[in-house]
């Protein structure tokens, strides 16, 4: 009791010196131009729970947008402020499955200014959809290293020998290094027996090439190229909108694409792959007699590829299986790939 | 149990009621005749689970006495007397439904041979049980699709999360009549009911199932059911009075837990796959609150389909709001565990919350070698399983512009590559070794709550939290506890008083380095061995200038374990909310793997509704205050993994 009664003491002291912030809000198009009657809702983390458990919800001011795309909510922001914006015909921004777009206030200032770009809803249409994520049960080993190996985006597997893909729509090539055991705080024998004991237990073999598997530190290269020419990806990085629920452009661009990406990984440095970039990818291209593109087909990516040294890759890819058609714009109840296929829960447009 | 493929011609002489309902059949075809439970709890009631019930072997199952409400609960503490749920004949929202079991009433072939099934009745009679009266016009439950009362959401929520339940008549000369209605959906082939059991003091009574024909009874059917409390199911650890005070002395439960029980006798060893699963709990739960966390998870894994011994270990974790102190009970309690339980076999350990660190440091350091380790939600830094990188924002502000080097999570590097016991001061990799030992899964969620990253929040004062008074529940607040390592009262608005040890962390040693006065890059780690720049351990040998005095302090285990909880910050997220990287740990993503399909974005609003950061979010405890509708995906992957559904 003593202790709450200096915390209150303080407390009282902290709320007399505390002012809200007010947050003014601009939804606006692609184009920029101002978004009215868009529903905004700005919420601080400041729910209270008193003392017999009772919640008192965090402060929040829902409101429209008005005709210039503004609106200005106010709350207690310290612990951080968070903005939903949602209109029909548009892809809602900070609600899920987006990520929650969160400010924090350290400025002290009496208004702050955001503007939030809304995507509209234009043609979702079916399209092949999976997802995978590293150092996970969907992540995917790669057949081989040292030599190039394709995935075909319409099978959702690797091109045949290593699965039942068809037809090669992006190919990779890893290397991998080992580099040291990892230091697990006991001796070398006693990782050593603890893993071999592990790894009988789970009805494999054990051997030195898996205990430097499981328990080695591994450094690598992952290659990315295409089969043909005039194939290749296009980093979306400016235009990638995490907060929205359509984080990329609803169309991959004509232009710009790279033949090769590489990627270099090491266990014991941070991974080097983002959730906040994109590619658009140009695949199965053929070219008429001068060398132009006659037919292509389109894909997107969202985030980087994935990978670790072990040999693993993973990626959340859309295809569309449709020859010229680059709208990438994807109506989640529309699969092409099987219910059964793993990943294909795809709830991301 | 009569009847069951009994013919006509059969050579075994029919009492004379059974004859007299023969002969009105006129038939001398195989007349298939069943009450069938998912034996196997598979979801799918079937030719697996015909002719396991027998009187020795019966159907066991629970009594519904907890007091559950609505999508979202956090209770599920078992023996409530008159608030249980089985006794207000109704169903107690969604999250009730896991209180209840599916029988199929395999009837399609006899009723099939009534031209007007309203001559036929069917009536039950037993102790102890109640059924849930389904609406009118209910399409009935498919024997194939038994789950369907646990995974269908809009099917539940619309015709059972408040249905009427009723009891069960006791008295077999006047059997409670189960309606018209359910003799359609019988002769259908639909004739699953769902049952709950209502106390369980004459818990051997077998379930009968009356046929009536125009008024006259003309076969009983029993079904052997046992009926327990749930904590007859499985057995307990109390390892409350394990974890010691710093200074030795016994550090008293306020509310203590059940006694150890090394027995189940409604789910004895000899009906399970001789598995081990064993359960521990989070921060701030009580003896009591342990019961119904052990309850709840253990029906869950059950109802889909496990058949392992449930183990369920109460710790003394409820030391809020000290979660320092609830750190460093942990790791007590994590290096006693694996003798406390004395286990051997096949053992999956599943851990929620702070429960991780109980069972991480076992591993690490208590000889605990599980076949598997479910991580789910677990409060521990990644970094503690596999470094990659400090995390700039779980730096505290005020040391922004301080190398890393000379902060306390960073102090162990100037001990590195000697054999100065103080290297070891440290989160990161701590726990390197458990995904060594064992194989792991990191059941993580992005939308975690009270773990969250709370971008751009740095720093720790009144202003921040205290004023909410939301500390041990609010969103952040283990990155709170985190930032506040160390911190003086003033410095935090007296935030710290709430904490019993409060030492080094992010707490500066202004005595010896003054801010204005320091260059940074000239203070060398010489110095810092003896004066470091945050502030000093309360264990003044570890900055002693005989090295001696210093390692042999930072050796025991206990001065670890208490700079871990109370001095060292951790410098990268907890894993309940990022995945473990570097391959050496398998992740499970709750928030896009482990729910439900087909919710069509459906969440409890219930228990989200703190913020609009909650809402549709898969929260610190959702994994147990969501109804199974909602996560049952994330049972089915452990059972998957585990194995936990082996036959015995």
């Amino acid at each position: 009791m003593k202790i709450n009664l200096i915390i209150f003491t303080f407390l009282a002291c902290a709320l007399a010196s505390q002012a809200a912030t007010t947050v003014a809000v601009k939804v606006v198009g692609k184009d920029g131009a101002p978004i009215s009657e868009a529903e905004v809702k700005v919420a601080s983390a400041n729910a209270k729970i008193a003392l017999d458990g009772t919640i008192t919800p965090a402060d929040e001011s829902v409101g429209y947008s008005d005709e210039d795309g503004l609106f200005a909510g106010t709350g207690y922001g310290p612990m951080g402020i968070s903005i939903w914006v949602k209109k029909e015909g548009y892809y809602p921004h900070g609600y899920p499955p987006a990520k929650t777009y969160r400010i924090t206030d350290k400025t002290n200032e009496a208004t702050l200014h955001e503007t939030v770009v809304l995507r509209s809803i234009e043609k979702p249409i079916p399209l092949h959809a999976q997802q995978s994520e590293i150092w996970s049960a969907s992540q995917r080993e790669i057949p081989l290293m040292d030599a190039w190996v394709g995935f075909d985006f319409e099978e959702g597997d690797w091109v045949k020998p290593h699965g039942d893909g068809k037809s090669s729509d992006v190919l990779f090539r890893y290397n991998g290094e080992f580099v040291k055991f990892v230091d697990a705080g006991w001796p070398m024998e006693k990782l050593r027996e603890v893993n071999r004991r592990k790894v009988e237990r789970q009805g494999r073999v054990w051997n030195e090439e898996v205990f430097r598997k499981e328990a080695g530190l591994w450094k690598g290269t992952l290659e990315i190229s295409f089969p043909s020419e005039k194939e290749g990806l296009v980093k979306v990085e400016e235009s990638f909108m995490p907060h929205s629920v359509l984080r990329m452009p609803h169309q991959a661009p004509e232009d710009g694409y790279a033949p090769t990406h590489v990627y270099q990984e090491a266990d014991s440095e941070p991974h080097t792959f983002r959730d906040d970039v994109g590619y658009f990818l140009r695949t199965r291209v053929v070219l008429d007699r001068q060398g132009n593109i006659e037919s292509a087909n389109y894909a997107k990516i969202y985030g980087d590829f994935q990978f670790s040294p072990k040999g693993y890759v993973a990626f959340d890819y859309y295809f569309n299986p449709t020859p010229n058609d680059r709208n990438l714009e994807f109506d989640p109840k529309r699969n092409l790939l099987p219910d059964n296929v793993e990943g294909s829960n795809v709830i991301l447009p | 149990m009569k009847l069951m493929y009994q013919t006509c011609d059969s050579r075994t002489p029919l009492d004379p009621i059974t004859a007299a309902f023969f002969w009105r059949l006129k038939t001398d075809s195989l007349l298939k005749m069943d009450v069938v439970p998912d034996w196997d709890r598979d979801g799918v009631i079937d030719q697996a689970d015909r002719g396991k019930v027998t009187d020795s072997d019966p159907y066991r199952f629970w009594i519904n006495d907890d007091d559950d409400s609505g999508e979202w609960d956090i209770d599920d503490v078992p023996q409530r007397g008159n608030d249980a749920d089985a006794k207000d004949l109704q169903v107690d929202g969604l999250r009730d439904l896991v209180d209840f079991f599916p029988l199929f009433f395999d009837l399609e072939d006899f009723l099939g041979s009534f031209d007007d099934l309203t001559t036929v009745d069917l009536k039950l009679s037993g102790s102890s049980l109640s059924y849930i009266q389904y609406p009118a016009n209910f399409d009935g439950i498919e024997p194939s699709d038994s789950w369907k009362y646990l995974s269908d959401l809009t099917f539940a929520r619309d015709n059972l999360a408040d249905a009427v339940t009723v009891k069960v008549s006791d008295d077999s000369a006047n059997p409670t009549s189960l309606g018209a209605d359910f003799v359609t959906l019988a002769s259908d082939g639909k004739g699953v009911l769902l049952l709950e059991g209502v106390d369980a003091s004459e818990p051997s009574n077998p379930l009968v199932l009356h046929a009536f024909v125009n008024g006259t009874e003309i076969f009983t059917y029993e079904f052997p059911l046992k009926l327990s409390d749930v904590e007859d199911m499985y057995h307990h650890r109390n390892l409350q009075d394990v974890a010691k005070n710093y200074d030795g002395s016994d550090e008293v439960a306020s509310i203590a837990g059940e006694s150890s029980r090394s027995t189940a006798p409604n789910w004895p060893d000899a009906v399970t796959n001789g598995k081990y699963f064993v359960y521990l709990h989070g921060f701030k739960v009580d003896g009591q609150r342990a019961r119904g966390e052990h309850a709840e998870s253990f029906k869950r894994l059950h109802q889909m389909g496990s058949n392992t011994r449930f183990v369920g270990v109460t710790w003394h974790g409820a030391v809020d709001p000290d979660y320092h102190k609830g750190v460093y009970q942990a790791f007590e309690t994590g290096e006693a565990l694996n003798g406390e339980l004395g286990l051997s076999g096949d053992i999956t350990v599943m851990a929620h919350s702070l429960g991780n660190v109980v069972v991480s440091n076992a591993i690490q350091n208590g000889g605990f070698l599980p076949n598997r380790y479910f991580m789910v939600n677990a409060a521990v830094a990644t970094e503690a399983y596999a470094f990659s990188a400090v995390e700039q924002d779980m730096v505290e502000e005020d040391w922004d512009s301080i190398p890393h080097r000379l902060h306390a999570g960073e102090w162990h590097k100037v001990f590195e590559g000697t054999t100065d016991a103080r290297k070891n001061l440290k989160w990161r990799n701590f726990f390197a070794g458990v995904p060594q030992a064992t194989e792991v899964v990191n059941f993580h969620s992005p939308g975690e709550d009270v773990l969250a990253h709370m971008v751009g929040t740095d720093e720790e004062s009144v202003y921040s939290r205290v004023w909410t008074w939301n500390w041990n529940l609010a969103r952040g607040a283990w990155k709170a506890q985190e930032l506040v390592k160390g911190k003086s009262w003033l410095s935090t608005g007296g935030e710290s008083l709430l904490f019993e040890r409060t030492q080094a962390g992010w707490n500066r040693n202004l005595l010896a380095y003054l801010p204005l006065f320091t260059n940074w890059s000239n203070v060398t780690n010489e110095e810092i061995q003896t004066t470091p720049v945050f502030d000093r351990f309360i264990e003044d040998d570890l900055t002693d200038e005989d090295e001696t005095v210093a390692q042999t302090k930072a050796a025991e285990m206990k001065v670890k374990y208490d700079l871990l909880g109370r001095a060292i910050p951790a410098l990268s997220y907890a894993a309940a909310i990022d995945p473990i990287g570097s391959g050496l740990v398998s992740n499970f993503n709750m928030e896009t793997s482990g729910r439900a399909s087909g919710l069509n974005g459906e969440w409890p609003v219930e228990g989200h509704e703190k913020s609009s950061e909650d809402t549709g979010s898969w929260l610190h405890g959702d994994f147990r205050a969501n109804a199974l509708h909602f996560v049952y995906p994330m049972y089915r992957e452990m059972i998957n993994r585990g194995g936990l559904d082996d036959e015995n």
